[in-house]
C-alpha cells in the first residue's frame, strides 16, 4: 500500500484516537501524526486488524510518554472518554489523574487503563491489542485501579 | 432500551471493513457510534507533506540532545529486577536491569520512581540472561538516540562503563534497552520502543525518570 493509500485508510482512525485522549487541540495533532510517521517507517503485518492493533499500542505509548513529560500532572478536562466506556467511575478518576498516573505506572498498565477506562474495549480486546493474557490485564487493571483510587484518597481535605 | 455500545475498536474494524449485521443494526439506532464510525472511516483528504516526507525517510536524522558524559561510576553494590511485568516473570531467567544513581559521592540504587537532580550520574548494570549484545536508548523529541551498545555477558550481571549526567534542561530521562544476539542496531530502538519485544529473540525494557531539583 503507497503513502497515499495508507494515510487515507488508517489515519482518521490514529486521529481520533489521539483526541479521545489528548483532546482535541495541538498536543493531540502532534501525537497523531508521530504515530502515523512511525507507522509509515515499520513494516507493520497482519492486515487490518494487525495495523489498528499496531496503531493503538503505539499511539498508546506516545501519549504516555507525553504525559510523563508534561510539567503539571493533573489533567481533569483532557480526556474524552468514548462514550461505550462503561467504567463511569474510573473514567472520571482517570480524567482527573491521568497525568500522576502516567508518571507513577508502568506504560503496560496505563496503557491497559486507557483502553478499558478510555477507550471502552473489554479485557479480551484490550489482551488481544497488547498481545498479553486476559488475566495479565485484569491484573494490570487491578494496578490501575488501586492507583487511582489512592490518588483520589490523597487529594480528599 | 438501546442494545450496549461495541467499543471503539470495533467501530475502527468497522470503519475500515464494514459492519456486520449486528453492528449494523445497532449503527442505524445509535447516532455516536454512527459518528464515531464516521470520523474513524477512509477520508479522501490530500495527503501532508509531513507524511510524504516520512515515508521518504525510513529513519529520522538523530539529533544530540542530552548530553550524555562518558565516566565511570564508583561501586556498584546492590542489584535488583526493577518493574517486570507479570508475562516476563512467570519464568525464571529474564533480563533485569538496575540503574544506580552517584548523586555526590553516594551511589544508590533508584527505587523506580524517586526523581533525579541536576547533575546525578546514571549507571546501569544488566543482568542479559542469555543475550549477548545490548543497546541503550535516550528517547529525544527527535526520536530515540543511541547512548551506548555493546556486547554484554549472558550469564553474568554487567555493570555498562558509561555513565550518563542529568541535565538541567532534561525534565524527564526516559531510557530504552534492547537486548539481542548478535549486533542488533540502534536503529531498531524506534521500532522496539513501539513493539515492545519480549521474546527469545529481542527484549524491550525502559525506565523513565523524572528531574526535580531539591
Ligand atoms: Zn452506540
Amino acid at each position: 500500500m503507497n503513502v497515499e493509500d495508507s494515510y487515507r485508510r488508517y489515519f482518521p482512525l490514529v486521529r481520533e484516537r489521539c483526541r479521545r485522549l489528548l483532546g482535541d487541540g495541538p498536543t493531540a495533532a502532534d501525537v497523531a501524526q508521530e504515530t502515523f510517521v512511525r507507522f509509515l517507517q515499520t513494516r507493520v503485518t497482519g492486515g487490518d486488524d494487525g495495523v489498528v492493533r499496531w496503531l493503538y499500542r503505539c499511539s498508546g505509548n506516545l501519549v504516555i510518554d507525553h504525559l510523563r513529560r508534561r510539567r503539571t500532572t493533573v489533567a481533569v478536562d483532557d480526556l474524552a472518554p468514548s462514550p461505550t466506556s462503561s467504567h463511569a467511575e474510573t473514567a472520571a478518576l482517570v480524567r482527573s489523574f491521568v497525568g500522576r498516573l502516567a508518571k507513577d505506572l508502568p506504560s503496560e498498565v496505563m496503557q491497559a487503563g486507557l483502553l478499558i477506562h478510555v477507550d471502552g474495549l473489554t479485557q479480551l480486546e484490550a489482551a488481544v491489542v497488547l498481545d498479553v493474557t486476559e488475566r495479565t490485564v485484569r491484573r494490570w487493571l487491578d494496578s490501575f485501579g488501586q492507583a487511582a483510587a489512592a490518588l483520589d484518597e490523597g487529594a480528599k481535605p | 432500551m438501546t442494545a450496549p455500545h461495541p467499543s471503539v475498536l470495533a467501530l475502527d474494524l468497522a470503519a475500515l471493513k464494514g459492519p456486520d449485521a449486528t453492528l449494523q443494526r445497532h449503527l442505524e439506532t445509535c447516532a455516536s457510534c454512527r459518528a464515531h464510525v464516521t470520523a474513524a472511516s477512509p477520508s479522501t483528504e490530500p495527503v501532508p507533506t509531513w507524511a510524504q516526507t516520512a515515508a521518504g525517510s525510513r529513519w529520522r536524522l538523530r539529533l544530540p540532545w542530552l548530553s550524555a558524559a562518558a565516566a565511570v561510576v564508583a561501586s556498584l553494590v546492590f542489584f535488583v529486577t526493577l518493574r517486570q511485568p507479570e508475562e516476563t516473570t512467570r519464568s525464571k531467567g529474564h533480563p533485569s536491569f538496575a540503574l544506580y544513581i552517584e548523586r555526590g559521592h553516594k551511589v544508590h540504587l533508584w527505587d523506580g520512581r524517586s526523581p533525579v537532580h541536576t547533575d546525578d550520574r546514571l549507571q546501569l548494570k544488566v543482568a542479559a540472561a542469555g543475550f549477548s549484545y545490548l543497546v541503550v536508548g535516550l528517547d529525544t523529541p527527535q526520536g530515540w538516540r543511541s547512548v551506548y551498545e555493546g556486547e554484554v555477558d549472558p550469564n553474568a550481571a554487567t555493570p555498562l562503563p558509561n555513565s550518563w549526567r542529568v541535565d538541567e534542561k532534561d525534565p524527564v530521562v526516559h531510557l530504552g534497552f534492547l537486548l539481542c544476539h548478535g549486533a542488533c542496531k540502534p536503529a531498531e530502538l524506534e521500532a522496539a520502543a513501539v513493539e515492545r519485544p519480549r521474546t527469545s529473540q529481542r527484549w524491550w525494557s525502559d525506565f523513565s525518570l523524572q528531574r526535580s531539583d531539591p
